[in-house]
């Protein structure tokens, strides 16, 4: 089959005077899947409306196959390109099956009856989306998500060559949502579809989508691999929010968070963490969002707790990774501790490489333990670590988990826990 | 000789009875006539109302073209100061002062030229009739539902306005016409009865039916109304029953235009050329203010109805 | 309920052949009634006549005044009863397919205030060019006529949206209903024939009357039907009805063309008869469903069905005198109407 292919030459599009996308130039070949991505009024619906030719662009032309968009018919366009829009109001009452038969008007004669063949293709569709147990429910009694599947499945029916999807996953619950982005992915490349998808979601582009498009204002920002185009400085350009850019430890997809701001103004008390193998992260973001003056250590470099501790920009404690505590950081912990109000020991492993944050725990003012585990079982140490634990468990407030930290926090503070 | 002075006596006597009866009766009519224009008087109008008249009316305003009629045919169009837009008989009445349509009274126009006397008429002048009252005005309505109702009005005029001699000579000359009319007709069998179809409008077919003037004239002169069983005063009629009951006689009164177009137009309708009347050249036309008017022309009705009706016993 | 069972026992073409025979036995069951008593066998034996092999076998024993009832007056009546039913009931379907509005009918576009208004001239100012015609001429000229201002009012740039086609009918109605209204005002005896003419009834139509509205009524359906399935897909809204391949702005322009043929003919031979461009259709999509291949013939059929039974009420319920037709349509068919509503689980629009 020969690959289909999309240009978008140079486009431009107005809405009376003002202009609402310029100089939009980027192309796909069957098998590409497309993320648009921008804030809202960027242009990425007018952009796709500019492809399915319910907008014409004032400049520029968009090539399905070579051939102008706006030269061809409605119904020709539509035996190659289907439409998921955002939303669908239908409020009669075809049953789903009726609707996603719908998809094949494009390719029936005026008077041709939808025939087996068309069933075979609808039901195929409908299997696609799961969505074949709905066949002879009105589509007036469908939830949301249930209806979206239904009206993929519709532009499925169509058997297009280019898919444009506006928001498809916008209703549906984490399960669907992976599904049809799973599908959607494998139809793009099985079937050499182009796929363009606009997308709010910034994480769920970059890990189906081969190229991403940013648009800014109207214009492309940025246009490329995941990885190139949603770094924290361009999304803090476009979106004007500063976000911490990671990628994902199993999948290796991009993983993007808002950072944590701080959300209560005055200064509080000074809070020292130790801990280790990430058991930290979501106890620090709190205790940051809380206003605490928070300080890590002694923690090995690419630790998650480390990375956390650094995309927070607080005082940290480094070691080089797989090392021993040096007797130098060993002191510097000890400073931090002894000037913090609070110490707050996680529930980690101890080893020889890390006994003297054990150490260096004992001069905390006021410790708070977290304890999920017993000692016994996290010590690498051959006992030592468990001595050293019970004497400071004798002086120190306990918790559970990282949870309860914080009310524990709370109380110690307002002098309601005593000694 | 003894003789001759009892039948002198008995002359004397009759004479003298004779001219006690006519002095009697002469006081009698002259009491009834000083009686009669004797204001203030008291009567009953057609709805019920008692009305005082104070004393005898100089300026009077009529709201209907009936009304106008008998004040003019009672020779009081001097003391006729305004009239409705509708009244066009006699010509002389077009040239009085206009106070409205038959459902559109202008009340202010009607105060403002202080009228002693307004007749109007019941049904949808009866609200205009009580706003008039309220005001102070004196007001009769007259709305008569059968020939000698008519004559009864003509009189109640006469009385109100002081002319009630007029209107007893008026309404005697009325019923000695009618009379000679209805002398010949009223008896006769349903079998010389024609059959008589009225049409009042056409598109949809409209005709009089019960309880109507042009029900109780058909009868009187000697037809059968073929609608008189219809369910509403004027009903529009199936076509179908039209042409089964087969009228002998078609009457149809004539809005604008000739008698004679609008006579043509209904004999040139397709459909109708099997009706009897049709066939038989009857249709006739009249004006429709002779047979809905409950006036004194409403004679001229009757009379011209007659003739169409029953050729054969009455003549121009 | 009623639309599960239809569904599982009969397919579209039993609901149309069904619907078709009722039709036929209707007609030939009201041409026995009316308010002239002929016996219904005599009226068979009529109607037997015209048909091309049968009728010299049949023996003439009424009279001619009876074979005019029955062949000029009553049939025609009810021939152009279901032709004018039938319009009605495929315009408003297609009125309320277009707007996705349930309480569009045939007449929002103004189109009834433009006959109307053609009628009302006619009669006030005697007007004859055309003899018994003008009215039906005038009405219809005059009906042409305010779609065409509104259709150019609603015009923007080669396109129409429906929401300022909706409002440019209103517009044009109430403007157009306020001149009628001073018309009535002013109209003096006249008024009676007005009246009744916007009441709404076949009194009185003869074959011409068939002849007249029977082209523009039987070219705007077929035209309307041959778009039924795109009706389907604007359903589901105009901008996902045009990336399944449909033509919008076109499709408008048909609807809108065929529907002002087939109402300004109906009108204008029968006046402004109202309900059934409006119920018919909510009626008939509760029992057959909204694809608009079934329920446009079946709104037609069913509407034809409905006004011929309710005419021939409207002639024989008080003989000889005559009812007017709007009267019995809304008096009979609300109340079905309403039943149907409450039996209904869920709501239809």
């Amino acid at each position: 089959m020969q690959s289909v292919t999309l240009r978008i030459n140079n486009i431009a599009c107005r809405y009376d005077a003002a202009n609402v996308l310029e100089n939009i130039d980027f192309s796909a070949k069957g098998g590409d899947f497309i993320g648009v991505v921008g804030p809202n009024a960027s242009g990425k619906s007018t952009l796709l409306k500019s492809i399915s030719k319910v907008l014409k662009p004032h400049t520029g032309v968009v090539l399905l196959n070579e051939r102008d968009v706006h030269t061809l018919k409605s119904a020709e366009i539509a035996k190659n390109l289907a439409v998921v829009p955002q939303e669908s109001v239908i409020s009669f009452a075809f049953t789903a099956l009726e609707v996603v038969l719908m998809g094949r008007t494009p390719h029936l004669n005026r008077f041709e009856m939808e025939s087996t063949q068309d069933l075979i293709i609808a039901q195929k569709s409908m299997e696609l989306t799961n969505t074949w147990y709905l066949a002879e429910r009105p589509i007036d009694t469908l939830s949301g998500g249930e209806k979206q599947r239904i009206i993929i499945a519709r532009a499925l029916t169509q058997e297009p060559r280019v898919l444009l999807l506006d928001e498809p996953t916008d209703h549906l619950d984490i399960n669907h949502q992976i599904e049809i982005l799973d599908l959607i992915k494998r139809l793009s490349k099985e079937e050499e579809m182009v796929v363009i998808g606009v997308f709010h979601d910034l994480n769920i582009v970059s890990q189906y989508c081969d190229r991403l498009i940013l648009l800014h204002k109207g214009r492309i920002f940025a246009a490329g691999e995941a990885g190139d185009v949603l770094t924290g400085e361009n999304i803090e350009k476009v979106y004007g929010v500063k976000v911490t850019v990671k990628q994902d430890d199993i999948s290796g997809k991009l993983l993007i968070h808002p950072q944590r701001k701080r959300m209560i103004k005055e200064a509080k008390a000074k809070v020292h963490v130790i801990a280790g193998s990430g058991s930290a992260v979501s106890l620090m973001n709190e205790l940051v969002e809380n206003g605490y003056n928070v300080s890590l250590g002694v923690i090995n470099i690419g630790d998650s707790d480390y990375i956390t501790a650094k995309a927070l920009e607080l005082d940290i404690v480094e070691e080089k990774p797989f090392c021993h505590i040096t007797e130098k950081n060993y002191e510097k912990n000890l400073e931090l501790i002894k000037q913090a109000d609070y110490v707050i020991l996680t529930n980690i492993p101890i080893g020889f490489a890390n006994i003297k944050n054990l150490k260096a725990a004992g001069e905390a003012q006021n410790l708070i333990m977290v304890e999920k585990e017993p000692i016994e079982k996290r010590d690498y140490t051959k006992g030592e670590a468990t001595k050293l634990y019970h004497e400071l468990k004798a002086n120190a407030a306990l918790v559970k988990n990282s949870h309860g930290v914080l009310d524990t926090l709370k109380s110690m503070e307002s002098g309601v826990h005593h000694e | 000789m003894e003789d001759e002075a009892i039948k002198n006596k008995r002359s004397r006597l009759l004479s003298l009875i004779l001219m006690g009866i006519l002095m009697l009766s002469g006081l009698g009519g002259l009491s009834e006539v000083l009686a009669a224009n004797e204001f203030p008087l008291a009567v009953t109008d057609d709805l019920g109302r008692n009305v005082t008249i104070s004393s005898e009316p100089q300026s009077i305003i009529s709201l209907t073209p009936s009304n106008t009629e008998i004040l003019f045919a009672l020779e009081l169009e001097d003391r006729v100061m305004a009239v409705s837009e509708y009244c066009n008989y006699p010509l002389e009445a077009q040239n009085k002062i206009k106070i409205g349509g038959f459902s559109t009274i202008n009340i202010e126009k009607v105060v403002s030229l202080k009228p002693d006397l307004v007749l109007a008429t019941g049904g949808v002048q009866e609200a205009v009739v009580e706003e008039l009252e309220r005001l102070g005005l004196t007001v009769i309505a007259l709305n008569a539902k059968s020939i000698e109702e008519v004559f009864e009005n003509i009189r109640l005029v006469g009385k109100a306005a002081g002319q009630l001699e007029a209107a007893r000579e008026l309404t005697t000359k009325l019923e000695q016409r009618t009379k000679a009319v209805t002398d010949k007709a009223k008896d006769l069998p349903d079998s010389q009865r024609p059959r008589v179809f009225y049409e009042i409008q056409y598109e949809p077919l409209m005709t009089a039916g019960p309880g109507t003037f042009i029900d109780d004239l058909i009868h009187l002169v000697g037809g059968v109304n073929i609608a008189s069983d219809a369910a509403a005063k004027y009903p529009v009629y199936n076509l179908e029953t039209l042409i089964e009951r087969n009228p002998e006689v078609i009457i149809i009164s004539f809005w604008h235009g000739s008698i004679a177009a609008s006579v043509e137009g209904v004999k040139s309708r397709k459909r109708w050329q099997i009706i009897d009347a049709v066939k038989n050249n009857r249709v006739y036309g009249i004006n429709a203010d002779l047979v809905s008017r409950p006036g004194p022309r409403i004679v001229d009705g009757i009379e011209e109805m007659a003739r169409f009706i029953h050729p054969d016993l009455f003549r121009e | 309920m009623y639309k599960n069972c239809l569904k599982k026992f009969f397919h579209w073409k039993l609901i149309i052949t069904y619907l078709t025979v009722i039709l036929g036995l209707t007609v030939v069951l009201t041409t026995t009634l009316g308010a002239a008593h002929i016996p219904p066998l005599v009226v068979l034996k009529i109607l037997l006549t015209k048909l091309p092999l049968i009728n010299h076998l049949i023996i003439p024993s009424w009279s001619i005044g009876e074979a005019t009832i029955i062949l000029q007056i009553r049939l025609p009546r009810i021939i152009l009863g279901m032709l004018v039913g039938a319009a009605l009931g495929v315009a408003g379907t297609a009125m309320q397919g277009l707007f996705k509005n349930p309480m569009a009918d045939p007449y929002i576009m103004g189109i009834s205030s433009g006959a109307a208004l053609g009628a009302i001239l006619t009669i006030v100012f005697g007007l004859t060019i055309f003899g018994m015609y003008t009215i039906p001429l005038m009405a219809f000229i005059c009906a042409a006529a305010a779609i065409f201002l509104v259709y150019n009012i609603a015009s923007v740039r080669g396109k129409l949206p429906v929401s300022t086609l909706l409002l440019a009918g209103i517009a044009v109605t109430l403007f157009l209903s306020a001149i009628i209204s001073f018309l009535m005002y002013t109209a003096g005896e006249q008024l009676h024939g007005i009246v009744f003419w916007l009441m709404g009834g076949l009194w009185g139509r003869n074959w011409n009357h068939v002849m007249m509205a029977f082209p523009f009524i039987f070219l705007g359906t077929i035209l309307i039907h041959i778009f039924a399935r795109d009706l389907n897909v604007m359903l589901i809204g105009e901008e996902p009805a045009q990336h399944l391949g449909i033509e919008v702005e076109t499709l408008k322009k048909i609807i809108i063309l065929s529907v002002s043929l087939i109402t300004a003919a109906a009108v204008s031979v029968s006046g402004i008869i109202g309900f059934v461009g409006l119920v018919i259709p909510h009626i008939m999509r509760i029992l057959v469903g909204p694809d608009h291949r079934v329920l446009l013939p079946s709104s037609a059929l069913v509407g034809g069905i409905f006004l011929v039974w309710a005419d021939t009420l409207a002639r024989t319920i008080v003989a000889p005198t005559e009812i007017p037709v709007g009267i019995i349509t809304a008096l009979f068919g609300a109340p079905f109407f309403i039943y149907l509503l409450r039996t209904r689980k869920r709501s239809m629009f």
